[in-house]
């Protein structure tokens, strides 16, 4: 028998009831609220600020979604204590789904993830864009994630490559995704992307990642590795103590 | 073909900058930030993150600074990004007699402001920080002081700014102000002219080339602080923590005994640990042009005033020096406000090495002023 | 003691060492500054026989080459100073950490002979233990005689990969394969052959998709790859192993020469940017003078003709030996030549051409 009683997967009948029109999907974002069954239930009714969830005196009803209403904002999500609520917007090039995300450790924006779908299945590849993890979010985190947008409609969770993820830099823990990040945010030299994810500032001072790093500046921007200066040398190129830079007792 | 014209165009991705940008395009106005090289690429990148309100002289100083305070508490919700805002307190370390009585007198002056801040024989002091010399007078403790990270802050700024219709344009440097009729109404890039109501220059050390073809001398010159950064340690040093001798460098040169290297270096103590481990230990205060250089002398300096405050920091790994040019002005003070006889022209620049504390209320205050 | 030097050596390495004997043999006054605890840099693990010529001390091993080097230097009354690091340059001082002290040092020449670091490559488990540099399994076996594990996959078959994975059969490890992302192998074929005959696979065309293991490595799983370099569907093998060398070249060790403000040139074929220097060696800087693999990565034999050139070149530049000093330099120049022919050598010549020429055109623009 298909449906949410019977397997935990929302049937297709299911959906259809809650799924939003192909036409809504392409005008911004809006909640999709995958709740079809009568629970006595209604804080996503108070979390909408623009009064779009109605569901009444009858806690017990579905909650209502006027889309016309809804701003997509996701202030519902986390306040969802069956995390059925999510945003989805399919309306560019690639779609983004706001979901609720409750495992450690949180992925970073910028993370590459296996995007899963109702069943948990691999469903391709997903970009974090955003990991929301306000204090009012009562410790539910709200991750988006940028899908192919023909996956607007399957994709429902994730699941993070931390143990697989590719460090560049190992003293700071840096990761290829990240700094790939840093670059497509501006960061179009090597000292740039120093600053923006402290690659290169631990312990080795960069000797082991700058190539690396170098590289994927050069790949990402199109630039010639010839014009990826390496950052600015500074002393010391090996550490020393405190106390010898000093010098003598007292020697001030 | 990007659009060209603006309410405002901000000058300069620091973080006087992109605190600019950020409060102006939150109260919806059309805001173009301009940056010769990348968010944080100078000064503010550059830095160690003091937001500290006990170093400030009573007046109008310790105002905007208290005003900035509290709205670094809203920001850490507002901005929706890390900028490790660590409000843990700070401490001036004082060494003697002579600075006792100058950091009392201080101290007294702040209560009247509306600062509390204690004073603490070295006894207490050390219990408070453990790290301490123990053949010290004392410090004073504020727990209005804090800490951040000021790349982090300035990205803060940028990000947000976006989010609220803010165009960022990195790699973008400004060659010139266009004015018309003795006002100021865009800019010249080489990407374009872009037009705007109000310019807002903040470009630290390098306002005063900006804005000196419209015949306005700002007496903003960079002065170079070396620091001093370790390798990441446990938990080592709880407060943001200067030294008395940075107070009497900064508001009474004269004084310090010229002789002396430290002194001639401008010396004094700042330390902080920052949200990865390591220590920023500074700082020299010199003027050395644009030289972001660091120097042996500077950097022995400052090692040796630090073991001298600090002992235990002796064994210690440096694992890198760096050097920033903070915009220093005559009077300690920062520019803030529009050009007089340059309408169009707002400055925001010199805040030298209170350009963290006060980034956020001079970027309100701008903004406001723009309303 | 005075801590006055007419020239201060940065690294006892092949470059080095030749640099200081050739200005210590003219009447210098030469110091030599290591960070190790052993000199000789790279020799002395170097347990294989060098090639060239007779005048290249071809045939002998390299650890052989350094303790000559070494007893030379000693009798010339060159001074080592061992544990001791360079942290520094500022202008014409040498900042130098010696025995939990900082010296200064003031240096009327200073010659940059530090190295080379070895790349790192990225994949996933790459930052795994086990996973570990050619150079540092070198170390390991050749100076420590300590085998880094029993089961190693080499990646790179520059000289380099096949000259380590064949001292770690030497030393009694199984190297279980021996990958390349290239179509051919990139060192030389005779290096090649010895370790495929001692029955190591060669698999060009094929990469290290990503290491596993827990806390430690514990298997590899290696891709096939297209000419474009992208892995063949179905092209996976697992190998267990619980050592990875990797061997994907080195990049000069060049921040002492950023930090003195040399100008510099990006040569791929050297490793990266490399510090514009002259025929004599000397840099964009009067007076700083470079030589071995800060310059351009290379071999130990080319790194000892460049060290002899800079320190002829040094210490006549200070009057020492400045009769003879053009046919010195001659007879060194001549000799590089030879070693930087045929088809592994003219590339690295023709990519040497270019650094001097570009620094005539420095130095006539700046004229």
């Amino acid at each position: 028998m298909p449906g949410v009683k019977y397997s935990g997967r929302l049937s297709d009948a299911e959906l259809a009831a809650v799924l939003p029109p192909a036409e809504r999907l392409a005008q911004g974002p809006v909640a999709v609220i995958e709740c079809v069954q009568s629970i006595p239930c209604n804080p996503c009714e108070k979390a909408c600020p623009f009064g779009a969830i109605t569901v009444g005196d009858d806690i017990t009803a579905l909650p209502a979604l006027d889309r016309a209403k809804c701003k997509g904002c996701g202030l519902c999500i986390s306040r969802c204590p069956g995390l059925a609520i999510f945003v989805v917007d399919a309306s560019g090039d690639e779609a983004t789904i706001m979901l609720p995300y409750e495992y450690l450790p949180l992925p970073a924006a910028g993370d590459v993830v296996d995007a899963l779908d109702r069943s948990g299945k691999p469903a391709g590849t997903a970009r974090v864009l955003k990991v929301n993890t306000a204090a009012g979010l009562e410790g539910t985190a709200v991750v988006t994630l940028a899908v192919p947008r023909k996956l607007a409609d399957i994709v429902r969770n994730f699941r993070p490559r931390g143990r697989d993820a590719i460090y560049i830099c190992r003293c700071n823990e840096v990761s290829e995704a990240e700094i790939r990040q840093a670059v497509r945010e501006g960061a179009r030299t090597v000292a740039a992307v120093k600053l923006a994810t402290r690659a290169g500032m631990g312990l080795c001072q960069g000797r082991t990642c700058r190539r690396l790093v170098s590289r994927i500046i050069a790949e990402e921007t199109g630039q010639h590795p010839a014009e990826v200066l390496p950052a600015t040398a500074r002393p010391p190129v090996r550490t020393l103590p405190l106390g010898t830079l000093a010098g003598g007792e007292d020697d001030e | 073909m990007n659009k060209q014209t603006f309410d405002i165009a901000v000058i300069g991705g620091g973080v006087i900058g992109t605190a600019v940008a950020y409060y102006a395009a939150k109260a919806g106005r059309s805001v173009v930030l301009l940056e010769k090289d990348h968010i944080a690429a100078g000064t503010s990148g550059a830095c160690d993150g003091f937001i500290i309100m006990q170093s400030k002289n009573p007046g109008p100083h310790l105002e905007l600074a208290m005003e900035s305070a509290a709205l670094y508490r809203d920001l850490v919700a507002e901005l929706d990004y890390d900028i490790e805002y660590q409000p843990k307190g700070g401490m001036i370390i004082i060494e003697n007699d002579t600075q006792a009585a100058l950091m009392q007198s201080h101290v007294a002056k702040q209560a009247a402001s509306g600062l509390k801040v204690d004073i603490l024989p070295i006894d207490e002091a050390r219990r408070r920080e453990l790290a301490l010399a123990p053949d010290l007078w004392g410090a004073t403790y504020c727990a209005a002081d804090a800490q951040v990270n000021p790349v982090r802050l300035a990205q803060g700024f940028s990000r947000a700014a976006r989010r609220h219709g803010a165009d960022l344009r990195p790699g973008t440097a400004v060659t010139g102000l266009i004015a018309d009729r003795g006002r100021v109404c865009g800019v010249t890039t080489a990407a374009g002219d872009i037009y705007c109501q109000y310019v807002v220059a903040a470009a630290g050390i390098w306002t005063p080339g900006l804005v000196r073809p419209l015949g306005l001398d700002l007496p903003i010159k960079p002065r170079r602080g070396q620091i001093l950064v370790t390798e990441p340690l446990p938990p080592t040093i709880r407060h943001v923590l200067l030294c008395a001798c940075y107070l009497v460098a900064k508001y009474r040169p004269q004084d310090l005994d010229p002789i002396e290297r430290h002194n001639r270096l401008g010396v004094g103590l700042a330390v902080e640990q920052t949200a990865d481990g390591g220590l920023l230990i500074g700082s020299t205060r010199e003027f050395a042009g644009f030289d972001r250089a660091t120097t042996l002398a500077g950097l022995e300096a400052v090692a040796a005033h630090a073991r001298r405050l600090l002992p235990a920091l002796a064994s210690v790994n440096i694992i890198r020096s760096f050097a920033g040019l903070r915009p220093y002005t005559p009077d300690g003070l920062p520019v803030i406000g529009p050009a007089a006889d340059i309408p169009g022209l707002i400055i925001a620049a010199g805040h030298e090495g209170d350009g963290i504390a006060l980034s956020p209320v001079t970027g309100r205050r701008i903004a406001d002023l723009l309303k | 003691m005075t801590n006055n030097y007419d020239i201060v050596i940065a690294g006892a390495g092949p470059a080095g060492l030749a640099a200081a004997v050739e200005a210590a043999r003219r009447g210098a006054r030469t110091l030599v500054v290591d960070e190790n605890t052993k000199p000789g840099g790279q020799l002395f693990k170097q347990i294989h026989k060098f090639f060239g010529s007779h005048e290249h001390k071809a045939g002998v091993r390299g650890f052989a080459i350094g303790e000559k080097l070494l007893a030379e230097a000693a009798e010339l009354g060159v001074e080592v100073w061992l544990n001791s690091v360079v942290w520094g340059l500022f202008a014409n001082k040498v900042a130098v950490v010696r025995g939990g002290e900082q010296i200064t040092l003031a240096a009327k020449k200073i010659i940059l002979a530090t190295g080379a670091s070895e790349n790192a490559v990225a994949f996933p488990g790459a930052a795994l233990p086990g996973v570990m540099g050619a150079g540092a399994i070198q170390t390991m076996i050749n100076v420590h005689r300590v085998l880094p594990g029993k089961r190693v996959v080499m990646l790179g078959s520059g000289n380099v990969g096949l000259i380590v994975a064949y001292q770690l059969l030497q030393a009694g490890a199984e190297v279980v394969a021996l990958v390349e992302a290239a179509s051919a192998i990139g060192g030389y074929g005779v290096h090649a052959a010895k370790i495929r005959r001692a029955g190591v696979p060669i698999l060009v065309g094929t990469t290290i998709a990503r290491a596993f293991g827990r806390g430690q490595v514990e298997g590899v799983v290696l891709a096939k790859l297209d000419e474009s370099f992208q892995p063949v569907p179905g092209g996976e093998t697992t190998l267990a192993i619980d050592t990875v060398g990797i061997a994907v070249g080195l990049t000069p060790l060049t921040e002492l020469a950023w930090m003195a403000g040399c100008q510099f040139v990006f040569s791929p074929r050297l490793g990266g940017h490399v510090p514009l220097h002259d025929a004599d060696m000397e840099t964009t800087l009067s007076g700083v003078y470079v030589a071995g693999d800060i310059t351009g990565v290379e071999e130990a034999s080319t790194a000892m003709e460049e060290g002899r050139l800079a320190g002829i070149a040094a210490a006549a530049a200070l009057g020492y030996g400045a009769a003879a000093a053009e046919a010195d330099k001659a007879a060194v120049r001549s000799r590089m030549d030879v070693l930087r022919s045929g088809p592994f050598g003219l590339g690295r010549r023709t990519a040497k051409a270019e650094i001097l020429a570009q620094r005539k055109e420095a130095a006539s623009c700046r004229e």
